[in-house]
This record gives structure tokens, C-alpha cells and sequence, in this order.
């Protein structure tokens, strides 16, 4: 049990693997990634890693000038994390305790294969309590909490949060719930009121619910991934799913916002703009260098190909009947964040306490693959915007959660506080970290050392 | 001899063989049989409950045709008669090994599930699969043959 599982079965004679996708992953990043023909293998690549945490000390690995610790720990698999004006931050901590109904012989084994990349606690341990948002408060700003409190508890696989107009908003698995709520309580007993049913029922595959309110607070925005890794549930199945819908967060009215967005997460408006940014889990199982994940802004009324398409208008083999028609009109997404990483948080830096030219870039969580034998992800990374858009390469800005063939932690969910520093939280390392920069304060402190000799 | 017609037949697989055999050999043949139906079905409506259909036929036909395997292979060593069952036995392990690599390729998610490589898999092991049968009823005429 304390070896790395990286099961590859290409050794089987008829797998021909190998052969297929030998691209530099380099390519895959930013507006025109690379995309290689699909190769389905045999038996596709597995690469999970035994999940052993953060002992005492150990922490993931920040730029030289910067410094990460750990606000909360002891969590219970925290995803999301939202900041809110007054120091206080709300911890997702979500598990999604029902298993999916076996359809085919292969179900079982990946359910296997995933849970391996999942499980934090050690064999004969039970889990801790979960599906509730923990408060904690860092009244000074120090990235020392005071406080820590449950501020809502029996919750079901909750993911996105919103704070707007007195409520609390909860998106859970199965419904968007709200509660009152003035930043600065600790705790909130008020039973909750449901807004709107999401697409749940019996599979739900991608059960995560991204939220975000729009910056007029007229609309909620929430994701809903897909039902399957390619509609290979049927197309029922995918009723409203795969899309980000808008909500009337009075009436509870909701309205499809765009489609074909396979797992979208971390939805998010670009600072000062009305645009709605997410990335996008894209699909598995076409070989280890194909599909690229995503980041990308997203139109109204917009389509991006899920499932007939990928990447644009890239025709997915695996879909039948195809849909020619909705293929010539799917948009292309604006960010390739390379192959299977699994980005699902996302946030733009709004702080001033980083150096500027993180300012109006994007941090985006990286939980990780499972369907590659060399790893991607299982770090946070930056992207540089300039004029909205993204430039440049994606840079490693957190990382260290995957050492020696070991996942220490997995990040998820990402957000800006409001003393400008980067929180993560870490579901695997069952950790929110807080990311601060440290060089001006050392320059500052040298140069007031300095004006001190002088004195 | 003193033994009755059905209990000559069995002495192929000598004289206190249980005719366990003869009653798992026809669960993989079926199997793969249906596997094929199924995957023409899915073929002509690209819905994926024939997909699903099939890949537990080729489960099931496979679990069938291992315990009748390793059967046979208990009783092709106590057999006297080991060269008449040999092109049975031939066709039936081919048909099986094909079916591992089918199953996997029936594990993809939608059409390429089938098209081209599962379909084609599909018909040869089937092919081969009747052929085992063939085979074996003519090996167990033989041996009725031989002990008569």
C-alpha cells in the first residue's frame, strides 16, 4: 500500500501505445495548442498517486519571495474557498458520498482507480464530518486565524458559494440553497431556503456547482458538468447539464446561459468587466496528449462543442448520432492549459500586495490527472493577462503537492483575500493555504535597517 | 460394454467424468453470439444500451468460457482420446483471447466502441466460437463412434 499505483497495461500485445501523441505538452498552452489525432488505446493510461497528505512542517512550494502556510488544516476535504471583504474566509468542505450506478463492466474499475486518487484517510480511520462551510477569521490580516466555526453544516456536496444582498448562497450538488447572512456572523441556524433544483439524480458524475453572482448582483451564474466522459450515458442523461445557467437570485428563474462546456469550474467575472470566465474539464480517453483543458471567457448563447466537439470544431469520433450542425458553430475557447490537468478553480489577482505583473492575471487550480502514467497538474498556476486576455505560458506558482510519486495534496478551489494574498484549498492535504508576498516587506525592512545606520 | 449410449458419450473425457462440461461450453458461444447482435443493433441505432448489451455479454461469455476452460483443460489431461478434442479446444481458446481484446475495446465511450475494430472482433470470434462447436459435437460423434 505505500508503493505509487501507476498501472500501465501497454504491455499487452495488441495496445500499440507508444506510438501514437509523441508531442511536446509544451505545445498545448495558450490560444493554438497542439492537438495530436486521437489515439484510443487498448486499455487507456492510469496514472494516480497514493494520497499520503502534509506531515508537520511540509508545505507546497512557492516563487522565491513569496510565502505559503496553512490557514485551516484538519479540514475535511475542502474544495472551495471564498474571501470575504471583512477578513472572514468560508470553507467548502464537500464530498459527494453517493456512488454511481454501474451501467458497464469498466464502471467499477474506474470508481476504483478514482477513489485511489481521492481516499485521505488512512485505512480503518472514519471519514470526518463533511458537506459544511467552516468560517475562519483573521480579524488582523496576519494569515493567523483567531476563530474558526462551522458556519453551516449538514449540507449536500456543496461547491460554489456566494455572498449577495443579506444571503448566503450555497450551490449544492442538487439544488442552489440560501440562507441569511451578514459577513462578520459565525454561525448561521436560520433554516436554509431552496432557490432552484440543479441537475443531480442518480449518476451525476460531475458533481461539482460552480456560483458566482454577476457584479451588478442581478444574476447568478452556475456551472453543471456533464454526465458522462462523452454522452456515453445517453443523451437524457445530459439534460441541462454541461452548461452554465443563469439564475434570478430573487425568483429563482433559471435560463441556460451557454452550452457544450464539459466540467466547467471556477466561475468568475474579469475584474471591472461583465465577462464570465471558467475553465473547462475536457474530455478523457482520446490519449494522453488530447484534449487540452481550458480557460476561456464565455459568450451568451454560446456553444463549445461538448460532446461532437472538442476544442472548437474538432469532431469527437465516440458521438454518435454527430451533429454537424451544432459543430460548425462551436466557439472555440481562448486558453489551453495542456492535456487532463483537471483545472477546476480559477480566480484573477485583484490584491496589490503581489508584484505587478500578477495584477489582472489569473490563478488557476490544478487538481491533477489521472489519465496520463506521466503526471500534469497537482499544482497552481499563473497566467498573465494584458488588456483581458491572456498572454504568455501558464507558470508553476504552487507546487510541490506531487513529490516523489506521492500526492502530499491536491489543490481545487483558489481565491484573492482581501490583504491580496492567494488561497487555496487543498482537498487531498485536507488544507487551505495562504500564498503572501514577502519580498517588498524584506526590501522595505533592509532599507529601513539601512535608514536606521544612517541615523 | 455394458453402459448406455449418454453415458458412453461422456467416456471422451474418461469413464467418471462428470458431463459438467457440455453444460457451460454453450455460455460463451451464446455470449459471443449475442455480443455480435447487440453490436449490430447499436450499429444500426447508435443507442447505447446495445453497447452495453454487449459488454457484459463479452463479460459474461468470458467468465462462461473460462470455468468451461479450465474444465476442459482438466479433462483434455485425463482424456484418452486427447487428438479429437484438440481442434475444439483450438477455436474455443482462440475465440476467448479475442474476446479479452474485444472487451477492452468495447470499454470506449461511444462508437469506436465498435466501429471498426469491435465489430470485426466481434465476427471472427464469433466465427471461431461456432467453429469450437463444430468441433466438439464432432469430437464427441467420434468418440461415440469409438467406444461403440
Amino acid at each position: 500500500m505505500t508503493r505509487t499505483l501507476i498501472t500501465t497495461f501497454c504491455v499487452l500485445p495488441l495496445a500499440a501505445c507508444g506510438s501514437g501523441q509523441a508531442i511536446d505538452p509544451n505545445n498545448q498552452f495558450g490560444a493554438n495548442p497542439l492537438l495530436p489525432a486521437p489515439h484510443e488505446q487498448l486499455v487507456a493510461d492510469v496514472g494516480v498517486f497514493e494520497t499520503v497528505g502534509w506531515q508537520n512542517g511540509e508545505t507546497p512550494t512557492v516563487p522565491v519571495g513569496f510565502q505559503i502556510a496553512a490557514v485551516a488544516q484538519h479540514l475535511s476535504n475542502p474544495r472551495n474557498v471564498l474571501a470575504l471583504p471583512n477578513g472572514d474566509v468560508l470553507i467548502v468542505e464537500s464530498r459527494n458520498e453517493s456512488g454511481e450506478p454501474v451501467q458497464r463492466p469498466k464502471d467499477p474499475i474506474r470508481d476504483w482507480i478514482m477513489s485511489r486518487a481521492h481516499s485521505q484517510t488512512k485505512s480503518g480511520q472514519a471519514p470526518l464530518a463533511s458537506n459544511r462551510i467552516t468560517l475562519v477569521r483573521d480579524a488582523n490580516g496576519d494569515g493567523r486565524p483567531e476563530l474558526r466555526s462551522v458556519l453551516v453544516d449538514h449540507l449536500h456536496a456543496p461547491f460554489g458559494i456566494a455572498v449577495l444582498g443579506g444571503f448566503l448562497y450555497v450551490a449544492n450538488t442538487d439544488a442552489i440553497v440560501r440562507y441569511p447572512f451578514t459577513p462578520g456572523e459565525t454561525r448561521i441556524t436560520a433554516p436554509g431556503t431552496k432557490l432552484v433544483d440543479l441537475p443531480a439524480g442518480s449518476i451525476n458524475h460531475h458533481w461539482t456547482k460552480s456560483l458566482v453572482a454577476s457584479p451588478d448582483g442581478s444574476r447568478l451564474f452556475v456551472s453543471v458538468g456533464s454526465n458522462s466522459n462523452a454522452m456515453e450515458r445517453g443523451s437524457d442523461a445530459e439534460r441541462d447539464r454541461a452548461a452554465i445557467h443563469a439564475v434570478d437570485p430573487r425568483t429563482g428563474l433559471m435560463k441556460t446561459f451557454a452550452t457544450g462546456l464539459r466540467n466547467p469550474n471556477g466561475l468568475t467575472f474579469y475584474p471591472g468587466s461583465n465577462t464570465l470566465w471558467t475553465v473547462v474539464n475536457e474530455r478523457d480517453e482520446l490519449g494522453p496528449n488530447l484534449v487540452p483543458d481550458y480557460m476561456t471567457s464565455v459568450r451568451p448563447g454560446g456553444f463549445y462543442g461538448w460532446p461532437y466537439s472538442y476544442y472548437g470544431q474538432h469532431v469527437d469520433p465516440r458521438v454518435r448520432p454527430q451533429r454537424p450542425d451544432l459543430v460548425t458553430r462551436a466557439i472555440r475557447p481562448d486558453y489551453a492549459l495542456s492535456s487532463h490537468v483537471a483545472a477546476l478553480g480559477l480566480t484573477f489577482y485583484t490584491g496589490a500586495s503581489f508584484p505587478d505583473r500578477f495584477r489582472g492575471g489569473a490563478f488557476v487550480g490544478e487538481h491533477g490527472s489521472w489519465n496520463r502514467t506521466d503526471p500534469h497538474g497537482y499544482k497552481v498556476a499563473f497566467i498573465g493577462f494584458r488588456d483581458a486576455r491572456p498572454t504568455g505560458n501558464p507558470q508553476d506558482f504552487v507546487t510541490g503537492f506531487l513529490k516523489d510519486g506521492k500526492a502530499h495534496g491536491r489543490p481545487v478551489g483558489v481565491a484573492i483575500d482581501r490583504t491580496g494574498a492567494l488561497l487555496i484549498a487543498d482537498d487531498v492535504g485536507n488544507t487551505v493555504w495562504r500564498v503572501s508576498y514577502t519580498g517588498n516587506r524584506i526590501a522595505s525592512r533592509s532599507s529601513s535597517a539601512s535608514g536606521a545606520g544612517t541615523l | 460394454m455394458a453402459r448406455s449410449v449418454a453415458s458412453t458419450s461422456v467416456r471422451l473425457l474418461g469413464p467418471n467424468a462428470h458431463p459438467l462440461y457440455p453444460a457451460l461450453l454453450p455460455v460463451p458461444i451464446l455470449c459471443f453470439v449475442g455480443a455480435l447482435i447487440t453490436d449490430l443493433a447499436y450499429i444500426a441505432s447508435a443507442d447505447m444500451m446495445w453497447l452495453d448489451f454487449s459488454s457484459w455479454l463479452l463479460l459474461a461469455g468470458l467468465i462462461g468460457g473460462g470455468l468451461a476452460g479450465v474444465l476442459l483443460i482438466v479433462e483434455l489431461v485425463r482424456a484418452r482420446e486427447r487428438r479429437a478434442l484438440l481442434p475444439h479446444f483450438v477455436f474455443l481458446l482462440a475465440a476467448w483471447v479475442i474476446e479479452v481484446f474485444n472487451s477492452f475495446i468495447h470499454a470506449r465511450d461511444g462508437w469506436t466502441a465498435v466501429v471498426p475494430s469491435g465489430l470485426s472482433l466481434s465476427i471472427v470470434a464469433t466465427v471461431l466460437g461456432l467453429l469450437a462447436g463444430w468441433f466438439w459435437q464432432s469430437a464427441r460423434h467420434r468418440s461415440v463412434e469409438i467406444v461403440r
